[in-house]
Formats: structure tokens, C-alpha cells, sequence
């Protein structure tokens, strides 16, 4: 089978391009660093099929971080028949770098001019005639948003070949001498070709300032930056509570707890045996958090608490993303994080992992280091409490989550200035890109959504369900009893907390939603003073990472990198877990 | 002219805002301050309340500073982006307010018709009150565009 390649630098729409050529679903983001991986599919072109692959971004086949990394080796590795390299037809330079060392590497080229919709709102013209005639392989202005040019760019496929460098330089120059054939060129050389060749085929207009330029300034200017981010981010937690509460409290409460749990406490047979314990839990139970049964507490955590909060998380965080104000955020926050030895597009893994730490971790990969990689996962995995989690404190504990909340971050700082000490290693300063704000399409936010709660569904809903049959049995064994009795004085003393909170210790490992859900159980039947809630939930946010979690760190960062995690958890636990009952005991709740 | 009356109109807005926004978090904060006068509502008591306030308070302050230059788009800019602020929360109002006209949060799931309408009617809060107002905004951009 034929192979194609869409290579090109980030955020210059290949994830788009390739969904429009494919039919697939890559993700597509507006901010760069989205593919860090590959993403293989499928099309038809004159009845013959062809292999198409949407390489990670790369600025220069001399990588810099591991998204270009890959995308070095997968150009090697896969030998196309076509490199379609994609630039970004407002700035060509920076395409056309790439695009001259995959020529000088031999790939069979041709190029799309991609966003020709942004270089005629901005006034900037190419000569796509010129630009092809010097090149010597095909050029195509296209709009991967909305699918035109790709037509043509499928019908020229077959024209595209591997070119002599040197001669593309002699017809830049106008010469028609023959030289001896250049294998490369050296990183000056090519920049004065580039400079050369752009001289010759982009025209820019006199641009004025537009509004949207100018929103766009001031959005990453902290003045104004920061307020806007102030407001933004209100509109992102009021969003998610109205929206998560209304499917919540509005609906699955009533019909789990009126309706439902009645209902299958008196038709699961045999009360009193190991199986309504695992299935249905307590029979007594008046609330489906404190039932504590697979399809009590389980299918009502993992359908109707979280799964609403889920979808309302990352429908906002979609949005964000295609409207670009994502990277202005990065950018703004760029200054505090570098306290930190990270750099803005921290902000990324973080926001993300407010929704799921799994997605999470990989998306530390646009940090460059392995040390900033590691101290990240370290934060996120400790610090900062998934979507599925924040979801059931809104309906536990509405009045102390946000607090909750901020005490995390406030660790999460805290403990990243610290780790950045202790670890050697480089923060080096990244550029980041602010592409241009767009509105979203419906289209997108649709299906990026939807695969992404789709991603988190199969992810969460296993570990919610294994996690209860799991805890189940080591109560019914005494495994529990044995734990917090050999636990009570250390939580008793260090954190003012009960023992019973254990359960929910060993719950978190599995799912820390349903660890919360746990806690809320306890604290309903009365085994929970509220100070000593707040407290348990805090512990339960810092404790171990869950399952999935762990398994994505070990994948992502090595076993290294997870025991390293490890320590700062344990560390952590005690610390913060201390802190917070000292502040719970000072204040009284 | 148009620009004069523009600069005046959005300089009282965003006092108003401001001083809207400064009572919200205020009185969340403990200000001895009434918290409803008539149809109108200040939304206190909860630590969001705070945030809140700030958000209104800062849009006001934009809408202020971005008053005096509205001819200039920087000026404009920055009026446009207080009066984004409030729409985002504003937006927020509305759309809770739409969904709690649907569920009952009981038995029942749904509300009654009269329930449903009842959730539209007074008291606003500063936010929603504004909205309106701000609105205006939006024919200095396009008059900008011409
Ligand atoms: N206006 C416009 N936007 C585009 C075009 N192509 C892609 N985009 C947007 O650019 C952003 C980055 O696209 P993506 O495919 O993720 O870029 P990649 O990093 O190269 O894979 C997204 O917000 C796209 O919606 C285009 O031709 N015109
Ligand atoms: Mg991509």
C-alpha cells in the first residue's frame, strides 16, 4: 500500500487536513503540541488505497523535543511515496525551513499552503506559480477547516518527487548555470534560501490593526490578561457546577435514590450473603453513596455524578481550545511558573488534568526536559483532583470544595518550588505560539467532546466498578479491619481522622471518585465529623495517583520516574495531610 | 459626536459595574450593605460570591478605562473586553437559570409550567441587570468596521 505523510510545524492544521483526507478523528487543537504521537488511517484516492499518517509537529528534522523526535524517525522509518508538508501560508518561512530538509533528504515532496483563509484576512499574498516553479514539486493553496484545495491536492498526489536542492537554489537565484548537484545545505545557507525564495512570492498588504488583534494583545498582557483569565475561568467553574448539578441533583439523585436503591435492596435475593454485599451493599442504606455496592454506589458515581461533570469539563475545555485562548493563558502564566522550573505550557497538563490525570500525563510530553516532564506528573499526580472527583465534592461538600481546591494548588506550588531544587536538571525558556482566536466550529467541539468522554468512559467506568467489587472483599475477608487497626494511631494522631478513612485510602488506589463517594457514605452515617471530611478528602486527593494513573506514569516516565513520584506522594501526604488538620483543628470546623 | 456620547454612556456603565461588583463581593465579605432592593438582588454568601464580584468589579473597570479612548480600537478593545467579562458571567446566570426552570429537583423531575415561569421572574442580579446595557457595545464595533 501506497503511504502518505503529512508532516509540517505544529498548529498549522495536519491534524485537521488529515481528519478532512481520512474521514478520521485525530485530535485537533488549537494551540501547538496536540500530536505527540502519530495517528494512522486510511483513504481511497482513484480507487487505490493509500496509508496516511499525521506526524507529530516538527520545526526541523534536528529535534529539539520528542514530538519532533518522532516525527524525524517516522519520516525515515516509513519510506513514503508522498510527504505532503504542511505550512502555514501567513508565515512560510518557518514551513519552508522543514520543507528544504525533507527535500534534502531526498522525500518525495509537494506542499500545501494551509490557513490561505488567515493570509487573505491578513493581507498576505503568494505567488503559489512562483513558489511551485522554483520548488520544482507541486503547491496547493488549501483551507483544512473547510476542505477546499484538498481536492486538488488529492488529484496532484502523483505529481510530487524528490528534488535536487541545488537546483531549486540556482532557479532562486535565476542562474542557469549547472552546478554540481548539493546533497544539503547548512542551516545559514538555507535560511538565505528561504529569505531569497520568500522574496520572491510573498506579498504582504498593509495591515491594519483589527479589533480581534487587538483583544488578542491584550488577553496576554497581564493588566488585562489577568482579569480576563479571572473571568474566564469563573464561567468555566460556574458552567460546570450548573451544568453538572442539574443532571445530578436534578435527576439522578432523585431516580437512584427514590426509585432505584429501594427498588434493588428488596429484589437482590439473599440479604446477608457475599453477593447482595458486592452487588447491592448495604441494605439499610438510604443514599446511593453510602450503599457502597457495584450497582448502587457504582453505577450511580460513575453515571450520575460524574459522567455529567465529565461532559461538562470537557465541553468547556474544548471550546477553550479551538477559540485559542488556551495559549494565552500559557502565556500569561508563564512568569509564575517559571518560579517553578516549569515553563506557561504547564498549563496544559493541569488544565487537563482537572478533567483526567491519565490525558494528563501525556500531555506533559510539550514540556521539553525530562526533569520538567517528571516534576510535572509528579504535581499533577499528586496535586490535582480529576474532573470525576471535583464532580462528587460539588455534591458533597459544596461549600468547602473550591477551598479544598485552593489549598491543592497552593500545595501543588509549594511542592513544585521545592522538587525544583531538589532535581537537577534544565528549565530552558520556550517561544510559545499564540495562534490567532477563532471560533469554534460545532463540528469539532462535538466530536472532540465526545471521543473524549468516550475515552474517559472506558478508561473510569472498569476501575469504579473493580474498585468496589475489590474493597468489597477486603472487607468480607477482615483485610480492612486488620489495616485500620495497624493504621489507627497514625491517622488518629497525625491527620484527626478515624480509621474507618482507610477504606477509602485503598478505594482511592482504584478510583478516587469513588474514594470521595466513600467518604461522603461515612460522613452520612455519621462516622464523620465534617472537619475530619475535609480533612480525609484532602488526604484522598494526595494519596496515590489512581490505577490508570499509575500505569500512564510508569508508561510515560519509566520506573524511575515513578518511584521519584513516589517519595514526593508520601512526602506530601503527611505534610499537607498534617497541615490541613492543624487548619481544620484551628478552625473549628 | 457619536464617540462622545459613546464615552460618557460607557464611563457611567462601568462606574455602575464597578460599584456593582465592589457590593457583591462586599457583602460576601461581611460589608454591612443591604442585599435587595426591589428587583434587584445581590448574590452574597459563598466563597464564588467573591469571585464573582471581583469579575464584575474588574469588568467595570475595563469598561471605564476603555470609555475615555473609545475612538482609539485599543480603547475600544479594552471596553469590549470588560463588557466580554460580563457576558461570560451573565451567560453563567442565564443558562443556571434556564436549567433550574427544568428541573424540580424532586419527584416529580420536571417543573409545572408555572414553576418554569416563575424561575424567570425577579429579582436580577447585577449581572443580568447590566447585560442589556452593555449590549451597546456591540454597534461600536460595527461602526468601527465601517
Ligand atoms: N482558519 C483556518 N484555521 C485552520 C485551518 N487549518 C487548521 N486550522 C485551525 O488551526 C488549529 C490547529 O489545527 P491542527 O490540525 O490541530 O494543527 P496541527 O498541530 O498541525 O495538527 C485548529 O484550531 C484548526 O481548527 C485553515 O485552513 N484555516
Ligand atoms: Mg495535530
Amino acid at each position: 500500500m501506497k503511504k502518505i505523510l503529512l508532516a509540517g510545524n505544529p498548529n498549522v492544521g495536519k491534524s485537521v487536513m488529515f481528519n478532512r483526507l481520512s474521514g478520521a478523528r485525530a485530535t485537533v487543537s488549537n494551540y501547538p503540541g496536540t500530536t505527540v504521537d502519530f495517528t494512522k488511517s486510511w483513504m481511497r484516492i482513484a480507487g487505490e488505497e493509500f496509508e496516511i499518517i499525521d506526524l507529530p509537529g516538527a520545526f526541523s528534522l534536528e529535534p529539539k523535543d520528542k514530538a519532533e523526535e518522532v516525527a524525524r524517525d517516522m519520516l525515515e522509518k516509513e519510506k513514503a511515496d508522498v510527504v505532503v508538508s504542511v505550512i502555514d501560508a501567513t508565515t512560510i518561512e518557518r514551513g519552508l525551513y522543514l520543507t528544504l530538509e525533507m527535500i534534502e533528504k531526498g522525500y518525495p515532496v509537494m506542499v500545501a499552503l494551509n490557513m490561505s483563509d488567515v493570509a487573505r484576512d491578513k493581507k498576505v499574498k503568494i505567488d503559489t506559480k512562483r513558489l511551485e516553479e522554483i520548488l520544482g514539486v507541486p503547491v496547493v493553496e488549501t483551507v483544512a477547516t473547510t476542505g477546499s484545495g484538498l481536492k486538488e491536492l488529492v488529484s496532484r498526489i502523483g505529481e510530487a518527487k524528490s528534488v535536487d536542492v541545488g537546483a531549486i537554489k540556482r532557479r532562486a537565484r535565476g542562474v542557469r548555470r549547472k552546478n554540481v548537484a548539493r546533497k544539503s545545505l547548512s542551516v545559514d545557507e538555507r535560511w538565505e534560501l528561504i529569505d531569497r525564495i520568500s522574496k520572491q512570492v510573498v506579498f504582504r498588504g498593509k495591515y491594519k490593526h483589527t479589533l480581534k488583534d487587538v483583544i488578542s494583545d491584550l488577553s496576554v498582557r497581564p493588566a488585562t490578561g489577568i482579569p480576563l483569565a479571572i473571568a474566564v475561568l469563573f464561567g468555566f467553574w460556574a458552567f460546570f457546577g450548573a451544568f453538572a448539578g442539574f443532571f445530578t441533583d436534578g435527576f439522578a439523585v432523585p431516580a437512584f435514590d427514590e426509585h432505584f436503591l429501594p427498588w434493588i435492596q428488596g429484589a437482590w435475593p439473599a440479604e446477608g450473603s457475599i453477593h447482595y454485599a458486592i452487588f447491592v451493599g448495604d441494605p439499610e442504606a438510604a443514599c446511593c453513596f453510602e450503599a457502597f455496592g457495584v450497582l448502587t454506589s457504582g453505577l450511580f458515581v460513575a453515571f450520575g455524578v460524574v459522567l455529567p461533570a465529565i461532559a461538562a469539563f470537557y465541553l468547556i475545555l474544548t471550546i477553550l481550545e479551538d477559540t485559542g485562548y488556551l495559549p494565552r493563558l500559557a502565556v500569561l502564566v508563564d512568569a509564575v511558573f517559571h518560579k517553578i522550573g516549569l515553563h506557561g505550557f504547564a498549563i496544559v497538563p493541569t488544565i487537563l488534568s482537572l478533567g483526567c490525570n491519565v490525558p494528563a500525563v501525556t500531555a506533559t510530553r510539550v514540556l521539553e526536559t525530562r526533569k520538567q516532564r517528571f516534576m510535572m506528573m509528579a504535581l499533577l499526580a499528586v496535586f490535582i483532583p480529576c474532573g470525576a472527583q471535583i464532580g462528587i465534592m460539588q455534591e458533597l461538600i459544596p461549600a468547602y470544595a473550591g477551598l479544598i481546591l485552593i489549598y491543592l494548588f497552593f500545595g501543588y506550588f509549594v511542592t513544585g518550588a521545592v522538587i525544583d531544587k531538589l532535581t537537577p536538571g534544565r528549565s530552558p525558556e520556550i517561544l510559545i505560539d499564540v495562534p490567532p482566536y477563532r471560533s469554534p466550529t460545532m463540528k469539532n467541539v462535538r466530536t472532540k467532546t465526545w471521543s473524549r468522554v468516550a475515552q474517559f468512559i472506558k478508561i473510569a467506568v472498569p476501575f469504579v466498578l473493580g474498585g468496589i467489587v475489590v474493597v468489597n472483599l477486603l472487607y468480607w475477608v477482615g483485610v480492612m479491619d486488620w489495616l485500620e487497626d495497624v493504621t489507627a494511631p497514625v491517622f488518629l494522631t497525625w491527620f484527626g481522622v478515624p480509621s474507618v478513612t482507610v477504606g477509602a485510602l485503598v478505594m482511592a488506589f482504584m478510583r478516587k471518585d469513588m474514594a470521595v463517594g466513600m467518604l461522603g457514605g461515612m460522613s452520612a452515617a455519621g462516622l464523620l465529623t465534617t472537619g475530619q471530611l475535609i480533612t480525609s478528602v484532602v488526604l484522598v486527593s494526595i494519596y496515590f495517583p489512581c490505577l490508570a494513573t499509575f500505569i500512564m506514569i510508569l508508561k510515560e516516565g519509566g520506573i524511575r520516574d515513578l518511584l521519584k513520584s513516589l517519595v514526593v506522594l508520601v512526602a506530601s501526604f503527611f505534610i499537607f495531610g498534617g497541615l490541613m488538620h492543624a487548619i481544620v483543628t484551628l478552625a473549628g470546623v | 459626536m457619536k464617540y462622545k456620547l459613546g464615552s460618557v454612556y460607557f464611563a457611567i456603565l462601568g462606574a455602575i459595574t464597578l460599584v456593582f461588583g465592589a457590593w457583591e463581593f462586599g457583602a460576601t465579605l461581611g460589608a454591612p450593605v443591604t442585599t435587595e432592593i426591589g428587583w434587584l438582588e445581590i448574590p452574597a454568601g459563598t466563597w464564588e460570591e467573591v469571585w464573582r464580584g471581583v469579575v464584575i468589579f474588574l469588568a467595570g473597570a475595563l469598561i471605564v478605562v476603555g470609555a475615555f479612548k473609545l475612538r482609539d480600537i485599543h480603547g475600544l478593545g479594552k471596553a469590549v473586553l470588560g463588557s466580554i467579562m460580563l457576558w461570560i458571567v451573565a451567560g453563567c446566570d442565564i443558562f443556571g437559570r434556564i436549567l433550574d426552570s427544568i428541573a424540580s429537583n424532586e419527584a416529580t423531575w420536571i417543573n409545572s409550567l408555572d414553576e418554569f415561569l416563575a424561575t424567570y421572574g425577579p429579582p436580577y442580579n447585577p449581572a443580568l441587570w447590566l447585560l442589556p446595557f452593555s449590549l451597546v457595545i456591540i454597534y461600536f464595533i460595527h461602526a468601527r468596521r465601517e
